[in-house]
């Protein structure tokens, strides 16, 4: 409990800026662009998206608040930031506590260094939350830490508990540990569930491979009652149609990627798979951003939709988090917003402004005329 | 020969195409039927319903609406079932709970591969169910588990008595050496504890029923509560047991182990039991035998304690208890061909079938639910092409609650109807 209680209090307490702007104007901020990612991952008709004290006031408004400092993209498109919802940033090879195989009070924000540069990097990336995830190497791993990667506080995490990270793999299991097996673990992760010893916001991360990993995650969170987000459930579509009944049952999120040109189509099929079957997707690419793009260009490529792609770059790894105020653009959301010279899902479109909790991101642009006119 | 397997096909696709829940029924006509409870009906027939029996005889009045399917010139049986099997489960780092010796509180159950391709190759050799035992890695292994080896999740897992598993000889001691001698290269862990010796496994048996009186005395215990609990079942007959002891010394072990503490048992594999009929006869033990392979007349196991073929016959002669397993054998060393051996080896043929059906069954406390075909018992059912158990038969078609999981084209069906 001690590790726990530190955690909220640090993560209580505003933590020191790193690499922080303020933001270029105070007050309000509109931003004028010609598309809009919707809510629902279709693109639609753009205009002004107004940011005023870290949020979004208006979506898509004809005018301009008077007073407001005005940014224009004559071709610009606006997108909610991504949100990766499994990463290590900048606590790489400190999130594997192997000492016992349950250690649900580890926090993940524990191993959290704000002044990584890999967040600076994945915020001009455009992805403005992460979740920092302790490892797959326990049963239960510990509390995921949710971290803005830029905002007018810095880089910070999100006060109160995170999700819990479980896994159910092969990686789990170790021969000098106790339990050794799948069959030792499960009794145990079963009482602690009832006990409510396990509670957590948001659904349970758990890492699941092959198909009877999968099957057993549901089956045992389900019957606790509790929702699963499957970490890389790569055998899913071994499990034919066998998983139906247990799907039927509850609402699944999946997580999945990174994805690269040299995936197998066995790999970049599974989206279009899961969300065949109903589960809500959402991409991982270890907080790097151009793998997380490409990640999402791959799976549209091997037949997942493209609204479902754009949803799952931001509002359901933002619901995997357990958070309702990031993920899509709407009045009342957090400030995080990217726009793109194009659709976000062609890799050929650049990235012309970064928004993170109202902030707006340094960026350098290739050609100053294609970066916006700006308002003095 | 043709006729009847096209038949089988448009079967395979009514089954496939019939929706979820459907009551329609289906009926089986012309096969020669071998119900496994001396029933032989040539031919016969035999009505499924809801995936379970409905009616079988020489001549069984179809409900109207029925499909019905010839099956002329094909044998009829239950599906086999392995009452000691090692198949579908994750092994190596999913099966075997390394972190204690004592483990009759854990349940197979929960390493259960319900995807693993074993299941595919026990359909093929007509196998419908399978108790995976316990693991041998633990002197007092968990559990075991029963469970079909194909159809829809929902229907796969079965209500088997419940029965721990106990090792004795190398497969539990020798994996104490295996692990290594910690000592030399670092920290103690649990592997160090492990016995290495045949008298360390019997002691860590008999010490643990010891620790579990002393709990039902005291109300507390040093070790785990849980596995004592569990002793405490095994004591109160609540659960059974059984014990894998290959060799004559072994079987030996656990009779006295058992009669110290007042309790019955079955063996598994028993390589050995033909050197030890008497006490088997004497204690009337139930004997899960096998497997044989072929060529050798022995299992190829550490010390290759005599697998003599004709075990079986001699267990009949004696009418001991018994059924047939291939462990981890599938094809050439499945179920069927553990029948064929026997059968070989001057058992009965009717008696064979039982063993690797109703008598499997009936050791698994399943008789009510599967291992012959009669009515009420589940529709698992395996169509030959010839005799049972010849090396030139094989299953043409098995269905598992009435649905078809291997078709007349050798294709597997996995998904839901």
């Amino acid at each position: 409990m001690l590790a726990l209680s530190m955690a909220v209090a640090l993560a209580g307490a505003p933590i020191p800026a790193a690499g922080s702007r303020p933001p270029a104007q105070g007050g309000t901020l509109a931003i004028k662009v010609e598309k809009i990612v919707l809510p629902d991952g279709k693109l639609g008709d753009g205009g002004w998206i107004v940011l005023k004290g870290g949020r979004i006031e208006a979506v898509a408004a004809k005018e301009p608040p008077a007073n407001a400092a005005l940014l224009e993209f004559e071709h610009g498109v606006a997108s909610p930031g991504f949100v990766d919802p499994a990463t290590a940033l900048g606590a790489a090879g400190e999130l594997s506590e192997p000492a016992r195989a349950f250690t649900p009070e580890v926090s993940a924000g524990d191993a959290f260094d704000a002044d990584h540069s890999e967040f600076k990097k994945a915020a001009a990336g455009g992805i403005t939350t992460v979740g920092l995830s302790p490892s797959s190497s326990n049963v239960v791993g510990g509390r995921l830490a949710i971290v803005r990667t830029s905002g007018e506080q810095g880089v910070a995490v999100l006060s109160g508990p995170g999700p819990l990270r479980f896994a159910l793999t092969s990686a789990a299991f170790d021969g000098d540990r106790a339990p050794t097996s799948r069959m030792g673990a499960l009794p145990q992760l079963r009482e602690m569930l009832a006990a409510k010893k396990l509670e957590a916001p948001g659904p349970c991360l758990v890492d699941a491979a092959s198909a009877d990993e999968i099957r057993i995650a549901l089956e045992t969170f389900e019957s606790a009652g509790r929702q699963v987000a499957l970490l890389h459930p790569n055998g899913f579509a071994d499990a034919d149609d066998l998983l139906d009944d247990v799907l039927k049952k509850q609402a699944v999120f999946a997580v999945v990627g990174p994805y690269t040109l040299s995936s197998r189509e066995r790999d970049l099929a599974l989206p279009r798979r899961l969300a065949e079957k109903g589960v809500a997707v959402a991409f991982t690419a270890g907080g790097n951003a151009a793998k997380l793009r490409l990640t999402a260009a791959l799976a549209v490529r091997s037949g997942f939709a493209s609204d479902r792609a754009l949803q799952a770059l931001t509002s359901v790894p933002a619901r995997v988090l357990g958070l309702d105020d990031c993920g899509t653009l709407e009045p009342g959301k957090r400030a995080d917003l990217v726009v793109y010279d194009g659709d976000p899902l062609d890799l050929a479109s650049a990235i012309r402004l970064v928004v993170v909790g109202g902030a707006r991101q340094e960026r350098k642009a290739p050609d100053a005329a294609a970066a916006g006119k700006e308002n003095p | 020969m043709i006729a009847p397997l096209l038949c089988c096909a448009a079967l395979a696709a009514a089954a496939g195409d019939a929706p979820k829940g459907a009551s329609e029924s289906i009926v089986l006509q012309g096969a020669e039927v071998d119900a496994g409870d001396g029933n032989v009906f040539k031919p016969g027939t035999v009505v499924i319903t809801d995936g379970r029996i409905a009616a079988v005889g020489p001549t069984a009045s179809a409900p109207s609406g029925a499909r019905i399917v010839d099956c002329q010139k094909l044998v009829l049986t239950a599906g086999l079932v392995d009452a000691a099997s090692q198949l579908g489960t994750f092994r190596f780092e999913g099966f075997s709970e390394q972190a204690s010796e004592v483990i009759p509180h854990l349940d197979a159950a929960d390493a259960i591969d319900y995807f693993s391709k074993d299941f595919e190759k026990l359909v093929r050799d007509g196998v419908t169910t399978i108790y995976v035992t316990g693991e041998a890695a633990s002197v007092i292994s968990s559990r075991g588990a029963a469970v079909k080896t194909g159809g829809p999740l929902p229907g796969r897992k079965l209500a088997a008595t419940p029965c721990v598993k106990v090792t004795l000889g190398l497969e539990s001691s020798y994996r104490g050496s295996a692990n290594g001698s910690p000592f030399r290269f670092g920290d103690l862990t649990f592997n160090a504890r492990r016995p290495t010796t045949r008298m360390g496994s019997t002691w860590v048996f008999r010490e643990a029923f010891h620790d579990a009186l002393l709990f039902k005395q005291q109300g507390k215990t040093d070790a785990d509560p849980a596995a004592m609990k569990a002793l405490l079942d095994v004591l109160d007959g609540k659960v059974k047991l059984r014990f894998q002891a290959r060799d004559v010394a072994d079987i030996r072990s656990a009779q006295r182990d058992c009669d110290e503490f007042g309790l019955t048992f079955a063996v598994e594999y028993g390589n050995e039991v033909g050197e030890c009929m008497d006490l088997i006869a004497a204690k009337k033990i139930p004997v899960i035998f096998g497997p044989a392979r072929d060529g050798d007349g022995r299992a190829a196991r550490f010390e290759s304690p005599l697998t003599a073929w004709r075990t079986p016959k001699l267990l009949a002669e004696q009418g001991a208890t018994f059924c047939l397993t291939a462990s981890e054998g599938t094809g050439d060393t499945g179920l069927a061909r553990q029948a064929g051996f026997a059968i070989k080896n001057g058992l009965d043929r009717a008696r064979a079938l039982r063993a690797v059906t109703a008598d499997a069954a009936a050791m698994l406390g399943l008789e009510k639910r599967i291992g012959r075909v009669a009515e009420g018992l589940d529709a698992d059912l395996v169509l030959w092409n010839g005799a049972p158990f010849d090396d030139t038969s094989r299953p043409v078609l098995v269905l598992i609650n009435g649905q078809v999981v291997l078709d007349a084209d050798g294709r597997l069906r996995k998904e839901n109807p």
